[in-house]
Order: structure tokens, then sequence, then C-alpha cells
């Protein structure tokens, strides 16, 4: 695999060359800093620019030229990093050799047509696409009262800390939509696309030489530099007795959400011993919180922890019998207690580095998660991929006790269901 | 071993019929670091009723789920999940209506991994402790699911659907069916639809072909299973009619309110099932999907803001099912209805189903897991691994899809209406 990397100074172009793939991938990131105002706006942007654009003007149209692209696939994707929230268009195809030739301009050239020819009439997004869009962003933000176990989690990270950027969810927020037209929404996307720190990365059978050239032909990015924005979240205090919350829903299992915050960690312990921490307490079915609440006391169906280490947070979810609540807080505080006494031997290490480092190896399989680890070494400051699994081998058992005694139980939330 | 050559896809597939019955289909795969292996019984939880020493022996719902939760129970105490971890290696079960599938997946330690795999399959472990811890566990992942709305809708619509198939029971079963379940029980399940000759192996991905065949072949759990007989299944039989036409329902959780529809029709004369859903995917395509401008249509008229469908062969019925959102249940039935009957469909468009549906075709055979999945889909559904699926979706003609689209009866329907319970 060849990876060849050019500023173009409004853009980033990032082009990863191999054979291995039946399709070529293609990535564009748009990045700025989290604004919680911003996020529905950003999240219907992405949206609207991949439902319809001028040229292919309603659904139904886009999608005859997709299919027509031998079923070529276009998707936006948004997500907070840290404290950055992103605006990603995402595309793949077949490669020439089962297809058309000049597929790869066809591809490149539909993809300008999205992100620089919005279906735009009179300074305002087109009215039907946009209600369109609008009804089903409104489906989306209410779609978290469904999933009861992401509820929990959400409003856990709201009652730990709302003026933190860990607090803001991707789902969206209704009294933003209410605020967005077809008209501001447009001078919304011609913030983004002049404001961004965009990258553009490419990968499949082809050559830095042949996408360069079609790229530069066919994407006329005009972005101001955006300087380099801190992305980790410290956190201004630390409950000495965890924050306790029930609140009531018409449901039959309880929802959990325990979140731990951590103090301020250096990159090794941050990129390579957190995981570590994570996956040992609670990373599967090997580990201490599922053994001991699901295997041995039978409490749960699913318990497992989860590290954000651009938020400096832990967090651990369950779905339980309410009448178990304080049985199950009990045991989980004990696990975690006993990560900072170094209870865990060197063959749950091993095992938790055997895990990362598989997850690691599997990145190569996937197109999307190569660009991913691509752009996490030019965005994150993360290491490439190979230093990430040899540093990842070098976590000792007192890197982990060590860390173990920085990661604090602060708030425990329950979605309380029937009991 | 027969070698299958899949047309236009640069990939063989490779199929050996073992001596005690069971099918193994190995896909070595060029250019992947990773391996799949899939160990499926045709057992799934519409299999209840089935003639064991004479009689007819009526199984407890959800258990065909249960037996997966307990197949990776082992004498020695040891742990199946910590055994995988140490290599780094995924490992899961899944319990669906048809069918039951243990897999595998991961980078290192094929040989030792699919050794492993296979006699924890052939080594049941039931005792009535073990049975009884287990029931706690399930009994919590049925209530994650029950406050699922869409769960309650789809059970909802099975009921109003179907008279005596199984397949209208939760996959799972319910919480007095599950505690009411035995070792003995569980015995009997596994003697039966766990026979070899009624399971399936499939590995596909990074894997030397010969190294495989023999690890499987020389494992004494599977060489030690010798029962071939026959299985003997009681089925009623399925009425035509739908129970319920319409219905509504109220749900706390809810906020967009839900629409369910089912289609069931007789396909008891079809010949060619697979070739048949072929043309049924391109129709559904053509009529309801993104190229058809159905959801805007529907959207702009109120009916419904996102409407989705799928298709499903049970036994001689071909069942087609509408889920969508929005407040207009009748309306929008109506609108589905006129679509299949009145609707104009071309032969460009057929053209372009048949060109989306090669891709398919290409990307799936670019993934271990997919290739996979797909293979062993077709050898469940219609006891066949087609060596060139793509001829078989160039020979689709317009001539044969307008005669099955006009012979298309869908009088025969079932609604549910899901509402926000205030």
């Amino acid at each position: 695999m060849n990876y060849w990397k050019e500023d173009f100074l409004s853009y980033k172009l990032h082009v990863i060359s191999t054979k291995k793939f039946k399709t070529t991938s293609i990535k564009i990131v748009f990045s700025a800093p989290v604004v919680k105002e911003e996020i529905t706006f950003k999240n219907f942007l992405a949206d609207m620019l991949t439902y319809s654009c001028k040229k292919y003007n309603t659904e139904k149209k886009m999608s005859i030229a997709l299919q027509d692209l031998y079923a070529m696939n276009i998707f936006p994707r948004c997500y907070r990093v840290g404290k950055l929230y992103n605006m990603e268009i995402g595309a793949s195809f077949l490669n020439e050799r089962y297809t058309d030739e000049g597929i790869l301009n066809d591809a490149i050239k539909l993809l300008s047509e999205v992100i620089f020819n919005p279906n735009i009439e009179n300074n305002e997004f087109n009215t039907t696409a946009f209600d369109f869009v609008k009804l089903n962003t409104r489906n989306q933000i209410n779609s978290i009262w469904e999933n009861t176990r992401k509820l929990s989690l959400i409003r856990m990270l709201e009652y730990m800390d709302n003026t933190k950027a860990f607090s803001y969810h991707g789902f969206g927020y209704l009294e933003d939509l209410e605020e967005i037209t077809p008209t501001n929404l447009y001078e919304y996307y011609k913030k983004v696309i002049s404001s961004s720190k965009i990258d553009i990365f490419i990968l499949g059978d082809v050559s830095a030489d042949e996408v360069k050239k079609m790229i530069k032909e066919n994407f006329k990015f005009k972005t101001y530099k955006m300087k380099k924005n801190d992305l980790i979240t410290s956190h201004d205090k630390i409950r000495k007795i965890p924050k306790k919350i029930i609140e009531q829903a018409r449901i039959s299992q309880s929802k959990l959400s325990i979140g731990c915050k951590i103090e301020d960690m250096d990159d090794f312990e941050r990129n390579y011993v957190l995981p570590m921490y994570s996956m040992i307490l609670g990373g599967g079915s090997s580990s201490k919180l599922f053994k001991e609440v699901r295997e041995k006391n039978s409490l749960c169906y699913y318990i497992s922890s989860s590290a954000s280490k651009l938020d400096n947070i832990l967090f651990i979810t369950s779905g339980i019998n309410f009448e178990n609540f304080d049985k199950t807080i009990k045991l989980i505080k004990k696990e975690v207690k006993n990560m900072t006494l170094g209870k865990f031997n060197e063959e749950d290490l091993d095992v938790a580095k055997t895990q990362y480092i598989t997850m690691l190896d599997e990145i190569e399989d996937s197109p999307f998660q190569i660009m991913s680890s691509y752009y996490s070494v030019e965005m994150l400051n993360y290491d490439e991929l190979d230093i990430r699994k040899e540093k990842t081998k070098k976590v000792t058992l007192q890197d982990v006790s060590k860390l173990a005694s920085k990661i604090h139980i602060d708030t425990i939330y329950l979605l309380k269901g029937a009991e | 071993m027969k070698e299958i050559v899949l047309n236009n896809l640069d990939q063989s597939v490779f199929v050996e019929n073992l001596d005690n019955g069971l099918k193994v289909i190995l896909i070595p795969m060029k250019n992947k670091g990773n391996y799949y292996a899939n160990y499926t019984s045709k057992y799934g939880s519409i299999n209840l009723n089935f003639k064991c020493n004479g009689k007819t022996y009526k199984s407890p719902k959800g258990i065909a789920h249960f037996l997966e939760h307990k197949m990776f129970e082992q004498p020695d105490g040891g742990d199946v999940f910590d055994y995988y971890s140490k290599t780094g290696t995924e490992c899961n079960a899944g319990t669906s209506y048809k069918k039951t599938s243990y897999y595998i997946y991961g980078i290192n330690n094929l040989k030792e991994n699919l050794d492993y795999l296979i006699t924890l399959v052939n080594s049941p472990y039931f005792t009535d402790e073990n049975v009884e811890k287990e029931k706690g566990i399930i009994v919590q992942e049925l209530k994650m699911y029950a406050d699922d709305p869409d769960w309650i809708l789809s059970e909802t619509l099975k009921k109003a659907t179907y008279k005596n198939h199984p397949i209208k029971y939760d996959i799972g079963g319910y919480e007095d069916t599950v505690n009411s379940i035995t070792k003995d029980d569980l015995y009997k399940c596994y003697n039966e639809f766990y026979k070899p000759s009624n399971m399936v192996l499939v590995v596909s991905g990074n894997f030397d072909l010969y190294e495989i065949l023999d690890v499987i072949k020389n494992n004494e759990a599977l060489n030690s299973r010798k029962d071939k007989s026959e299985i003997i299944e009681v089925k009623e039989k399925e009425p035509l009619e739908i129970l319920k036409q319409y219905q509504e329902i109220l749900n706390p959780s809810v906020t967009v309110p839900k629409i369910n529809i089912n289609f069931k029709i007789s396909i008891k004369d079809c010949k060619d099932k697979n070739l048949y859903m072929l043309y049924i995917s391109a129709l559904l395509s053509i009529l309801f999907g993104n190229v058809s401008s159905f959801n805007e249509d529907m959207f702009k008229k109120g009916y419904a803001s996102y409407v989705d469908c799928n298709r499903m062969l049970l036994d001689d019925l071909l069942i087609i099912e509408f889920y969508a959102e929005g407040e207009k249940p009748k309306e929008l039935l109506n609108e589905i209805i006129k679509r299949f009957k009145d609707e104009k469909i071309t032969e460009e468009e057929l053209n372009r189903f048949k060109k989306v549906s090669i891709s398919s075709n290409v990307i799936n055979s670019d993934k271990s897991q997919n290739i996979a999945e797909c293979i062993l889909s077709d050898y469940l559904n219609f006891n066949t691994i087609y060596e060139d699926r793509i001829g078989i979706i160039k020979s689709m003609n317009f001539e044969e899809f307008k005669k099955i689209r006009n012979e298309l009866n869908v009088d025969n329907n079932a609604t549910v209406f899901m509402k926000k319970e205030e």
C-alpha cells in the first residue's frame, strides 16, 4: 500500500494506492470546532447535500445517476471528535475492471456536483427537498426516545457536565431544528465550505498523479487556513461522592449508565494505557464486569465499558431489572476499585493487548477504516499503525494500575423501567 | 472435493460432503488478512414440532435460541469467549427463524479456532443447574427487546398475518416458555436438529484449503456423530387468509407513528424460486425504491415520510413487508396496491436494476463475511450454490418480468398502525 499526501492549502489530498479491493473509496472530511447550536445545522446540511444537487435535483434523478455508475454509493456522516464536529461525505464505487472505462473521473465529477453545486434556487435550498429532509431530521432527533440505552448514556453525560463537548450528542436538537430555514442553511453551507479544515482521502487501484489531476480539475475549494484546535477536554472538578440520578421511563428494562472522569493523562496513557484499562474492566466477554455482573450473578444481558480518549471519560453501561440496581452498583464499584488495587494479572493484560492489536490488524481489510486511521494521524496526532501495535505491546501492569488511580466514578444515572 | 468457479467474480468455491452428512463449503480468498467461519444448523425458531420415538413432540417456544446460548457451556467450566479472546478472535452466535449460526471472525490461529468451534458445537453439555442459570440472562435479553417499539410492532403484525405458522412467535420465546425449558428438552432438540446431516460449515478468507479440510475431517467430536436419521417435522398447514386486516395500537415510547404492512401471496406453482425472487426484488426496487418517486410522493401527500420494503420466502408463500413512518396507514396501503397494479414499468428500469444487482454481487465477493453469507443463504434457501449468479441476473427478461407483475395478487394484506400513547 502506497500513501501519498499533498497540501493544497485550502485542502489536503491523501491518496492510498492498493490493488487489494474490488472497489474505490473516497472520504471528504469537513472539520470545525464543535458548537452545540450548529450540530443540527451540520447534520441537516450533510443530508441536504447528498439528497439531491442542482444537476440531479430530485431524489429519483440522483438515485438514477448513482445506479448508472454501477450502484455508486454516496453517504453523509456527521460525528464529534473531541472538541471538533465533522461533516463527512463518503463514496464508494466498483473498479473499472468490473464497469465501464472512465468511472473514476465520472465518480469524482458527481461528487463535485454534490459538494459545489447544491440544489439552490434564488439563494436558498430547494424547498421541496428542504421540507423532506427537515421531516426526516425531526424523526431522527426524536428516535432518541426509542433508543433507551443511548438515551440513558446521553442523559448521564448531560448531568455529568453539560458545559462540556462530551455532553453534546449527534442526534441533533429540536429547538435548533426549528431555527433552520432554506436561506440560513445556504448561508451555513457557504460558511462550512469556506472555513472548515478539509481533508480528501482516496483509496483504491489508482495512481496519485491521475487522482491529483482529477481532483484539481473538479474541486475548487477556497478555504481559509484553520488554526490547529485543542481537541481534549479537561475536567473542572471531579466529584468525591458520585452524583446519583434516577429518571422514570415507560420501559421494562432499566438502563444504567455510569460516567467516570479521568485526570489529565500524557499521550502514552491516553492512547495506549487507557484502552487496556477499559478492555480489562469491561471490554467484552473476558472482562471483569462481564464475568462478575453477567456470568456470576446473572444480573444483565449486556454490560461493557468504553473509553473516550479525547474527553477524558470512561463510561459503563448495562441493562438491568430495577430491583437489582443497588446490587449492580455495588458490584461495579467493587470492580473499579479492584482495578486501582491491581487485581488483574499478566494474562488479563495479554488478552487485552491481543484483542486491541487484532482490532488494529483488521483495519487493513476495510478501505474506510484504513482512511480513518490516516485521518487520525493527520488530525489527532495518532502514531502510525505499526507504531501503535508496538507501543501497545509495551504497556505494563504498573502502567494500568497507575492510570486506574486517575479514574473516578463521577455520575451514576438510571433510566428506570418497571419495578 | 468439488470446485465451483464463480463466473466473473475472480473467485472459486470448494464443496465437500462428509460421510456423516455435513456439508463443507470452503472459500479461500486472495488479498485478505482475515477469515470467517460459520457453522450453521438448519434449525430455527420455526422448527417446533417433530416426531420423536413415534410420538409428536411439541418443543417450548424459544428453545432453539436457548440451545444456542447453552452450546457455549463446557463440562470443564472453560469459557468459550475467554478461549477466543486470547487470539483476539470474535466469536458469536445467532438464532433466526430458519437457522442457528455459530461464527468466528479473526486474523490469527484459524486451525485451532476452527477445531475448537467444531468440537464445541458437537459436544452438548446441559445440566439442571446450568439450564436454570441461563434463564435469568435470557429473560433479561427478552426484556431488552420488549422495550423496542419496532419489536412490538413486528410481533403484532405477525400475529395478524399467520394463523398456525410458528414464525408468528418471538424467536427468543416468552418468559413463561423459557422458564419451562428443561435439560431433557434441550437434548431432545439437539439430537434431532444438530445432526451433521442437518448442518453446514462455511470457511472464507485467508487460509490454506487442504490444511483446513484436514482440520475439519480429523475433528474427533464431529467424527463421533453417527446419527443420519431423517428429521420428520410436524407442520400445520398455513391458510392463505390473513387473520386481522387492520388494527391500531398505542405505545408510550414511540414519537413518530409507525405503519407495518404484510402482503401474503401464494407461490405454490413457482418452479424456480431463486429467479422469481430476483424478479420480485426488481419490482420492489422499481416501484418503491429510491429510483421511483414513491417516497417523495407519499411525503407530498402527507401519508408517510419514510417507506421501506422487504420480501421473504416462507414455504409456498411470498411475504412482502412494508415499514413506514407516517400518519395515514389506509391511504398508504391504497397507494401501494395502486402501484403494484397500475404503475408503468419499463425495460430500461429493469436493465438498471440488473446493473445494480451485478454490482452488489461483485462488492459482496470482496468481503470474507459477505461472500460466505451469500453462498450460505443460497444453499439454505435453494439447496444450490450458483456458479453464475451474474449470468442468471443477465438472463432476466422484460416479458417474464411483466408476466410476474401481472400475476401478483396483493389483495391479501394486514396492516398495523402504532401511535403514541398520551
